[in-house]
């Protein structure tokens, strides 16, 4: 039942609305005067009077009408934000447990410490999510296979939660992105396109994909409308993604190369970011901040809300007046006596 | 029929009464009493037993007469005692009722009835009440009558005091003492037409105080109230402004009341609670 843009859980309690008459009939106070003619005729008083009939009025329905329980209804709503749709790709295999590799130290193989590039990455991945208020995020985690765990949600909650659960216990050994960039691709399927569509790749490996996954890919990022970023946690010292001049001669057919390769043929926005240390892994994720801001539809559910606080503050205010009042008036017949 | 204490009060009636009936107070009429009223020839006023030999030897040696003289008397008469009694609905209310009403009744008969007098009830409110009056009676039964009359009155069934007129056209007796039990908490004007109407007795009217005419029932804040009579309600934000225009609209009424007593050469006695019969015979005293 709607009433006042309110909804009502209760509204048979609105049936008792009329007893806020009650304060203009009743007479319990009255004092029985022998001559009414001696008590002088005030406006004023007569002012006070109503007013404090008002009040009690005023209490009595604020009362009945908490008693009938309104609230807002679920309600969905779209705004206009600026923002993106994220799926983040996340590494899960047993490299991504190992430090940054920096020239002229060991790898070592460092499992689950502080330093380890999962934890870095979710880390800033924290950070990348909570600085964007309007953004849908998903998340999958892949190892031989691609887990969905989260669909695209607007829940910062759920989103932050899924994150910290990705950066623990140790990694899997087999690693397989076609396929994590497959179902990343086909969590957008069947959604309304509301702005800019990012699958953010987070690895530090690549691998060579057989002809079919190629061609999927390639039919489903163009028709979905994608854009890709790869975070490239970089593993071995000193390589780099793009080919130059005086490469070492056993990087060119790295798998990562390939990789490199076969996004750069996509046709898709597409931009890779080599990180070697913390910093520029915050430095790559502040880039994607910067250029992935577009005007994007949001939609909000806005939960039930009760609306019954409105109501007890009005008879807890007005019922304060008339306790003053009643006090202040208790004082006076005692002072009258004395 | 109720305990009652038998109080009593002395009273004197200010005038001299004629009358045939021998009764308690200075009469104008010649007859057995006790009061000298000169002499009178014996063949004027055949009565050999009041012969006075010493006055009318003193009389015949002074005049050369030869007559006989005769004591005679005045006579002492009785008078009726009037009880109006205002039963409106504001004499039942704080700390007045009809219980204090009706030994006043009780008083007032007592003391008439024992001492030979009449006495005589008029119950009144917006009309006589015919059902609490009583023709002027010299029975002994009647003080506990009336006082029960009184007692178990009904409530007033209109608002006023009207029947005070009323009640002073039942007043019918030669020489009477009027009186005037009320709170005289109505308009000044009745009370004016009834003392007109009554100025050939001797009026006493007993003015009973309320509580709240005493003191007001608030001495701040919100007060509602209502009319004992009309049932009218009032309500006001007492505060020290209101405090004294009520108090000033009830000095002025008293004020008002007490000039129209002046005018009328009557003494008001103000009564709070019950009347005593100590309190009447310090009335008739003139000792308040």
């Amino acid at each position: 039942m709607t009433l006042l843009g309110l909804q009502w859980a209760s509204p048979m309690m609105l049936l008792l609305l009329p007893l806020i008459l009650l304060p203009w009939f009743t007479h319990n106070q009255d004092k029985i005067v022998a001559w009414s003619h001696f008590v002088p005729i005030d406006p004023l008083s007569n002012v006070i009077g109503s007013t404090l009939k008002v009040l009690a009025s005023l209490v009595l329905s604020c009362l009945i009408l908490s008693l009938a329980e309104p609230y807002i209804p679920e309600k969905k709503i779209e705004r206009v934000g600026s923002g993106a749709e994220v799926i983040v790709l996340v590494d899960r295999s047993r490299s991504m447990d190992d430090a940054f590799a920096i020239k002229g130290q060991l790898l070592m193989r460092s499992v689950g410490k502080s330093d380890s590039k999962r934890r870095v990455a979710k880390k800033y991945l924290l950070e990348f999510v909570n600085k964007r208020p309007d953004d849908r995020f998903g998340f999958v985690l892949f190892s031989d296979q691609a887990l969905d765990l989260l669909p695209l949600t607007y829940n910062k909650a759920t989103i932050n939660a899924t994150i910290n659960a990705s950066a623990l216990g140790k990694g899997l050994s087999e690693t397989n992105i076609a396929n994590a960039l497959i179902k990343a691709a086909e969590m957008y399927e069947g959604q309304t396109y509301r702005g800019s569509r990012i699958v953010l790749l987070v690895s530090d490996g690549g691998q060579e994909f057989d002809e079919e996954a190629k061609r999927q890919i390639t039919a489903l990022y163009k028709r979905e409308n994608l854009s890709l970023y790869w975070l490239y946690m970089r593993s071995v010292t000193g390589m780099t993604l793009e080919e130059s001049a005086n490469d070492n001669q056993r990087w060119t057919t790295t798998p990562e190369r390939k990789l490199h390769r076969f996004f750069k043929s996509l046709e898709i926005p597409y931009r890779a970011f080599e990180i070697e240390s913390l910093k520029s892994f915050s430095e790559a994720i502040d880039e994607i901040d910067k250029q992935e801001y577009q005007t994007l539809i949001v939609e909000q559910t806005l939960p039930r809300e009760q609306k019954m606080i409105p109501f007890f503050w009005g008879a807890l205010l007005a019922m304060l007046l008339l306790v003053m009042a009643q006090f202040y008036t208790a004082w006076g017949v005692r002072k009258a006596h004395e | 029929m109720s305990e009652q204490a038998h109080d009593e009060f002395n009273y004197r009636y200010p005038h001299n009464v004629f009358g045939h009936i021998p009764g308690a107070h200075t009469g104008t009429s010649l007859g057995t009493g006790d009061r000298f009223a000169g002499f009178a020839d014996l063949f004027d006023y055949p009565d050999p037993r009041r012969l006075d030999l010493r006055a009318s030897l003193r009389n015949n040696l002074s005049t050369g007469e030869n007559s006989w003289l005769v004591r005679r008397y005045q006579q002492r008469s009785p008078i009726t005692l009037w009880m109006m009694a205002d039963l409106s609905r504001s004499m039942a209310i704080s700390n007045v009722n009809h219980n204090q009403l009706a030994n006043l009744t009780h008083l007032i008969a007592h003391s008439a009835i024992g001492l030979g007098d009449r006495f005589a009830l008029a119950g009144f409110d917006s009309d006589l009440r015919r059902d609490v009056s009583m023709m002027p009676t010299r029975q002994r039964s009647m003080p506990l009558l009336a006082a029960d009359m009184i007692r178990d009155a009904t409530p007033a069934k209109s608002a006023g005091v009207n029947g005070l007129i009323s009640a002073a056209n039942m007043i019918t007796s030669t020489h009477a003492i009027v009186f005037l039990a009320s709170d005289f908490c109505c308009d000044i004007e009745v009370v004016d037409k009834a003392f007109r109407q009554l100025s050939r007795y001797t009026v006493i009217p007993i003015v009973w105080k309320h509580d709240d005419v005493n003191h007001l029932p608030s001495h701040a804040g919100w007060t509602e109230m209502r009319d004992a009579e009309t049932g009218e309600r009032r309500s006001v934000w007492m505060r020290p402004s209101i405090k004294k225009r009520w108090q000033k609209t009830m000095d002025e009424h008293f004020e008002q009341l007490t000039a129209c007593f002046m005018r009328h050469r009557v003494r008001p006695l103000f009564a709070e609670g019950d009347v005593t019969g100590e309190q009447l015979t310090q009335y008739f005293l003139g000792r308040n």
